[in-house]
């Protein structure tokens, strides 16, 4: 198993043991979550997750929890839900920011610093103090658009741009300048540029990018409760919540939840984390 | 003759001026004269047409969310109207921030009294005198339930499910077998009981106070408990209202009877630091191993969720439970601690006064009892829907007490009830301070 890596460097050992160690210390709740979520409510009171693991045959494994969830809560339409906020939610403010991100790199207008200045300091404002106006306006008193998805998607787009438009300036400002400028000279408009140059060449950072806003929506509780509410439209991590009894009852339903709930981001995650690797820039000013 | 009044006649003349006064002050003030809070007018059908649908948010979610739609179901078919219920687990914030943003549910169903009279004093809540006919649900409520939902002079909630808490469980078998009694009129026979257990080996008492952020809230209710036994509901209606100081001599003599129960070794399965560690509703499962590693829990009604599976399915063989009994030389009458969801009415209209209506009669809740975990506050309601024998002595127990008190912590402010008293008492548990030292702190952080 020694030798050497693709670039010709020797393996290390110590590098080895030591990432697969934490590895596996970084997963141990994780572990511990899918094996209490296929044990029964008494078990899971009685020992320890570890001790079904040390004795896999005496555990009295059952899928239990996961066929309730699906029989008797409504975990397949939130599922649903949390797909139709979270995709909106996360394309809207990545293709406003790219577009934002672009102007402040590439063209020339007056005040550009002191907008992108406002933008960086908008980061620093926490969202929660934002919540009680922001209720106003979008509840009953103000657009009267509250619960409805609409609500929380400009919401994640609102709260989201800031960060996207700050990494996204950031990663096309490192982008080779003379790739924009021969499209200039090519006689390319900028609505061309963007999309045949800048956009393809900064999807490494829109594709970071999108993991994070993607992830952050879909794991959110706080905007989903407030804007979203827990009626027909709740998002799965809202159901979540809402599965249990007024002293916890049906707390072992809640560990199979949040494996079902995990399912969704980790296919994102990995169909996304190829663009994560791959750096777009090599060679592209070359001939 | 002598016209001298007797002494007697005195007294049954005082007794009977101070149940006039005692009436006065607990007397509903006639709403159509008017009164503090929201909407003084006596409500006539008709008034406000109902959009057909009623929004509820409370505080329960899965299987007692489904227990109470089925519970509704038969409402919404004769009336047609739908119910939206919507559960949050944190439901004292979400209904502030909710009625804060103008965006209020038609009814909500509060889990303590706190919340209720933060929003009752803002003016967003009908007192229920304006919608329901309040002497005949006064008349077949428990009584004093309504009282815990007042708020200078008027109701705001009337109750729709209520916990019982001063319950003794045992498991039937193993304790029969021992040949216990198991009808202790005080609390001492019960220790004498608890000694005969010990001398054969097994721990008498099981007792868990985990509940994650808030913990220590089953040791409030061994406090409250023994507040109303000692010292009787008079003294313990002062202390929960702020009348005495928390730290007056009578709570700490109940810290220090409470510690002799909990604190002396052998007593309770694992000592203290088990008790902080252990979930509440871990607590039960010692009594029903094989042979039993401790006979007695004490805990609300609710608890029986908790118990094993099997043993669920024959509660009535193997689960046994009686009245917390009363204290030698303390208060005569058998209390009983409990709580209750309280409803009260956001919207007024024609379709969330017939849901009102529903919720608090007597008639209310057939579904739920069937299903389990749900008592209700009616001394009427016809015990036969309970699903076992188990909760119709539970009702009974706690139809039949002669004082019933709601539990002190939820009625305390927030920063007490659901604060300094929790930590406070988990800092008492594991010695870390002794009861002066926590009943000052508790005092000192009474909110002004």
């Amino acid at each position: 198993m020694m030798g050497t890596m693709k670039d010709g460097r020797p393996r290390s050992l110590l590098a080895i043991v030591t990432m697969v160690v934490l590895a596996l210390l970084w997963t141990v709740p994780t572990i511990g979550l899918l094996v209490t979520s296929f044990r029964a409510r008494e078990d899971v009171a009685s020992s320890g997750w570890w001790d079904a693991l040390l004795n896999p045959f005496g555990a009295g494994w059952t899928l239990a929890n996961y066929e309730r969830l699906f029989e008797s809560t409504t975990a397949g339409s939130s599922l649903l839900n949390s797909v139709i906020v979270a995709v909106p939610a996360t394309v809207l403010p990545i293709m406003f920011a790219a577009f934002a991100a672009y102007a402040f790199t590439f063209m020339r207008f007056p005040g550009r610093e002191l907008l992108f200045i406002l933008i960086v300091a908008v980061m620093v404002v926490p969202i929660q103090v934002a919540f009680q106006p922001m209720l106003d306006l979008l509840g009953p008193r103000g657009l009267g658009i509250n619960g409805q998805f609409v609500a929380v998607w400009l919401l994640h787009t609102g709260f989201g741009m800031p960060l996207a438009v700050y990494t996204l300036r950031n990663y096309m400002a490192t982008l080779p300048n003379s790739v924009i400028e021969s499209a200039k000279i090519d006689g390319a408009s900028h609505f061309q540029t963007f999309w045949r140059l800048a956009a393809p060449m900064s999807m490494p950072a829109i594709a970071a990018f999108a993991t994070l806003q993607f992830l952050w929506v879909w794991n959110d509780l706080l905007i989903a409760k407030l804007f979203l509410g827990g009626g027909a439209n709740k998002t799965v991590i809202v159901d979540l919540q809402q599965m249990l009894g007024t002293q916890g009852q049906g707390e072992e339903l809640l560990t199979a939840g949040a494996f079902l709930s995990m399912v969704i981001p980790m296919i994102v995650f990995f169909s996304l984390q190829r663009f994560l690797v791959r750096g777009m820039t090599a060679g592209s000013v070359k001939g | 003759m002598d016209r001298r009044p007797s002494r007697r006649t005195v007294m049954a003349g005082t007794a009977a001026a101070a149940a006039v006064g005692m009436t006065g002050c607990l007397q509903n003030p006639d709403p159509s004269r008017g009164g503090g809070g929201g909407g003084s007018e006596k409500y006539t059908e008709g008034e406000v047409p109902g959009p057909g649908s009623v929004s509820v948010l409370g505080a329960f979610g899965g299987q007692e969310e489904e227990a109470f739609m089925a519970s509704l179901a038969p409402f919404e078919e004769e009336t047609g109207i739908s119910v939206q219920y919507t559960p949050d687990q944190d439901f004292t914030t979400t209904i502030q921030q909710r009625v804060g943003s103008g965006d209020a549910p038609d009814v909500a169903l509060f889990p303590q009294p706190g919340g209720l009279f933060d929003l009752a004093a803002q003016g967003h809540i009908t007192a229920i005198d304006a919608f329901l006919d309040y002497d005949a649900l006064n008349s077949t409520l428990i009584p004093g339930f309504l009282d815990s939902a007042r708020y200078q002079g008027r109701v705001y909630g009337a109750p729709m499910r209520m916990a019982c808490k001063s319950l003794i469980w045992y498991p039937k078998k193993a304790y029969e077998e021992g040949g216990y009694a198991t009808d202790p009129a005080t609390m001492q026979e019960l220790y004498s009981i608890a000694d005969e257990i010990k001398d054969t080996g097994i721990t008498p008492w099981s007792d868990g106070w985990n509940a994650d952020q808030a913990t220590g809230w089953v040791g409030t209710d061994w406090i409250e408990e023994f507040m109303l036994r000692v010292h009787g509901p008079d003294v313990y209606d002062e202390w929960i209202h702020h009348r005495i100081p928390f730290n007056s001599p009578e709570v700490v003599e109940v810290f220090d009877i409470v510690g002799e129960l909990l604190k002396t070794d052998g007593n309770v399965l694992g000592g203290p630091t088990t008790i902080i560690n252990t979930p509440f509703s871990e607590a039960p499962l010692p009594l029903f191993e094989d042979p039993p590693r401790a006979m007695f829990v004490r805990q609300g009604n609710f608890v029986t969720g908790f118990f094993p599976e099997d043993i669920l399915a024959n509660m009535d063989e193997e689960v046994g439970v009686f009245a917390m009994p009363t204290w030698e030389g303390g208060f005569e009458g058998q209390p009983i601690l409990g709580g209750g969801d309280l409803a009260a009415l956001f919207t007024l209209n024609d379709d969330s006064v017939a849901l009102m209506k529903f919720l608090t009669s007597p008639d209310f809740g057939a579904e739920w009892a069937q299903a389990g975990g749900w008592l209700s506050p009616h001394k009427t309601f016809d015990t036969s829907h309970y699903a076992d024998e188990t909760t119709r002595r539970v009702a009974e127990i706690a139809s039949s007490a002669e004082v019933f008190r709601y539990d002190g912590s939820d009625v305390m402010p927030n920063a007490v009830g659901g604060g300094s008293f929790w930590t406070g008492m988990v800092e008492w548990l594991n010695g870390s301070k002794s009861a002066q030292q926590v009943c000052d702190e508790i005092e000192a952080g009474w909110p002004q």
